[in-house]
């Protein structure tokens, strides 16, 4: 490990080198990382999944975004310091966000943490603007514009990539002006994309939100199953 | 370091002195005594240590060095993926079983599609096409290089053809940027059987690049080793992931051995008139088989790739050197030759007597292997000629004169990198004995 970012006591950005042959991803796929050593005699050690949140072709390494959950999280962000050796094996997931296809449309929604999927996306959109044909608009809610982390990333996204918009949302009465106050809101995703029936949904966010935005999608909009990707986890 | 990996060090030092102290007690090479092989392995420490190495991982199924190998072998030919499997042959069952998935919809290839190969090659370049109720149609090769002509190949394909599937025959790369061309104009797969040509180039691309799969062969007698092996290569994540599938029992589940739940959603699934949350370990998406390596093979392949460049500069040597001094004999025989904008990883220096030589490939075959010089035949000739495909449903286009020739005319000798310079000058003095008395 490189470095950590600390956002806040809870949420770090871990910012990892490779040691060994560097992995070949895509934006949204995960991988696991283990804090004890791993033995090739023995099975693979206790681990935890993460999304990927530096782009695919980043030369720098590879960047994790943890949020205390549990122990484990809690190990992470506690107790492993920069020079650690983290033992990482993937990547994995079918949640493999593109907009390669000019004619269908792109809308992202990231509830909190959910964001980091996306991010690995974003990051290479702006390295490589051509990997990005069709249009993307990025729905991106929190409780608190502090938990906005990659708020600057879209941000930037927006400013920088022609056919990228973004909105952020957060329930604070005050907030920053590229963000909006409330949530998320599927009805007025669903709206948005109303005129553009090739649209993709990718929702990516706490389970709650990812079940009852894709049964809305699938069950109350009639969009195909094949268009609603969702980041779903046990 | 743990006692367990000091302990481990210490084994593998003893096992690399125990290599350095077998290779030192070799003696040099006796002309007519010693054999000179048509092919075989080629190893030092780093192999055996390697094995012993695995070992005492005692992981036994693909591990650690399986996914190192893979990476290595994808690194090396430029692909997106590689996938071990536990032979060339059962590469190219994978690869062609891979085009029958449901997932490819209306581009799978269904029972009585056809498959453009060749009469003259290997039996498992072939067999696949028909385990899979596919129909080959047969071409010709051409003398020298031992490979088809794309005009042969384009004239072969028919409004029933949905795929090609030919071999870079001891090397030769085919004229593969041509068939590509052909494949992507006509709408058909195309798979590269490169388990002769590992490190073979055509247009100063590697062969093994151009196919939506190919296939490599780790046998003993081929470019690298480990033991029992093979590999599918291909470029198309998707392909890839029918292919590991198809290896793997046909499961839809791609964890690795001894993983559980990598992909987060193994009881949370809907697959078919399964009851939902089928553990998806047990799901299965094709009719498949178990076709994967053990670790210690990939061990022993991981060396093996390292050295890889230095085998196929060696058996471009040995090759030039055969070929230099069998020159002066092309009245009676045909020398082995490239095909054009080729650049072959050779596997064997190939001999076809001529009609008209005045002797047969028994008596020269025969002259040779008392002077203690392996030969091998061009594998299994005119297949059709063979038993096991009388009755086979299949199609042939335009003769088969150079497939017959080459059951009857056909032989090759070795040019792998065991072969030594001393050796090269006693294969050519045994030729030219044998000539010269004919």
């Amino acid at each position: 490990m490189d470095r950590v970012e600390r956002h806040s006591t809870d949420v770090a950005t871990l910012h990892l080198a490779w040691r060994e042959r560097r992995p070949r991803f895509r934006p949204g796929q995960f991988v696991h990382v283990a804090i004890d050593a791993y033995d090739p005699s023995e099975h693979w050690p206790e681990s935890r999944v993460f999304s990927i949140a530096s782009a695919p072709s980043d030369p720098h390494g590879m960047r994790l975004t943890i949020g205390r959950q549990g122990d484990f999280t809690s190990r992470l962000l506690d107790e492993v310091r920069p020079g650690r050796t983290l033992w990482c094996k993937g990547p994995y997931g079918d949640f493999e966000v593109h907009a390669a296809d000019r004619e269908a449309p792109v809308a992202l929604v990231a509830g909190g943490t959910g964001i980091t999927p996306f991010c690995a996306f974003m990051e290479e959109a702006l390295l490589r603007p051509e990997t990005t044909a069709g249009p993307v608009r990025l729905y991106y809610g929190a409780r608190t514009a502090d938990l906005l982390l990659y708020a600057p990333l879209a941000e930037r996204c927006a400013a920088e990539l022609p056919r990228f918009s973004a909105e952020l949302f957060a329930e604070e009465d005050v907030l920053p002006p590229f963000v909006t106050r409330g949530r998320l809101d599927i009805r007025r995703i669903a709206d948005d994309a109303a005129g553009h029936p090739m649209t993709r949904f990718y929702l990516s966010g706490p389970p709650v939100m990812i079940e009852a935005f894709a049964g809305y999608l699938r069950e109350m909009r009639g969009i195909p199953a094949a268009q609603v990707l969702v980041d779903a986890w046990e | 370091m743990t006692d367990l990996q000091s302990r481990r060090a210490e084994i593998l030092e003893g096992v690399r002195a125990f290599q350095i102290h077998r290779e030192s007690t070799g003696s040099a090479f006796r002309p007519g005594v010693d054999p000179v092989h048509y092919a075989g392995r080629v190893f030092d420490g780093d192999e055996v240590v390697n094995l012993v190495d695995a070992s005492l991982d005692f992981w036994l199924t693909a591990g650690r060095y399986a996914e190192e190998f893979e990476a290595g072998l994808a690194e090396f030919l430029g692909v997106e993926e590689a996938l071990l499997v536990n032979s060339g042959s059962s590469a190219n069952l994978v690869a062609l079983t891979a085009l029958t998935s449901p997932r490819l919809r209306d581009r799978r290839l269904r029972p009585g599609d056809e498959v453009v190969t060749v009469a003259a090659g290997f039996p498992t370049t072939v067999n696949p096409i028909i385990q899979n109720r596919a129909v080959p149609v047969f071409i010709d090769v051409q003398l020298g290089t031992y490979v088809p002509s794309i005009e042969s190949i384009e004239a072969a394909v028919g409004p029933s053809t949905r795929a090609v599937m030919i071999a870079h025959t001891l090397g030769v790369p085919f004229p593969v940027s041509e068939v590509r061309e052909l494949c992507d104009a006509r709408g058909l797969w195309l798979i590269e059987d490169n388990c002769d040509a590992l490190g073979s180039s055509y247009r100063d691309r590697l062969t093994g690049t151009y196919g939506d799969f190919a296939t490599c062969s780790f046998y003993p007698a081929h470019h690298i080793t480990m033991g029992e092996g093979g590999a599918v290569v291909t470029n198309s994540e998707e392909l890839a992931r029918i292919a590991r599938s198809v290896r793997d029992w046909g499961r839809d589940c791609y964890c690795a051995g001894g993983e559980n739940n990598t992909c987060g959603k193994r009881f949370s699934q809907q697959f078919g008139t399964l009851p939902h949350g089928y553990d998806h370990k047990y799901v299965y998406s094709h009719v498949g088989y178990n076709l994967k390596v053990t670790d210690m093979q990939a061990a022993i392949g991981v060396a093996q790739l390292g050295k890889l460049p230095g085998f196929v500069a060696a058996r471009k040597a040995n090759h030039a050197a055969l070929h230099a001094g069998l020159s002066p004999y092309t009245d009676r025989v045909v020398l082995h030759e490239a095909t054009a904008d080729s650049d072959p990883s050779w596997f064997g220096y190939v001999v076809t007597v001529r009609p008209n030589a005045g002797f047969t490939r028994a008596d020269v075959v025969a002259a040779l292997e008392a002077a203690k010089i392996e030969t091998r035949n061009l594998f299994c000739g005119n297949l059709l000629r063979h038993p096991a495909y009388e009755g086979v449903e299949h199609r042939v286009v335009g003769a088969l004169d150079a497939s017959d020739l080459i059951t009857t005319n056909t032989f090759f000798v070795g040019v792998y990198p065991g072969i030594t310079r001393p050796m090269l000058d006693h294969v050519l003095d045994a030729f030219a004995s044998f000539l010269s008395r004919h």
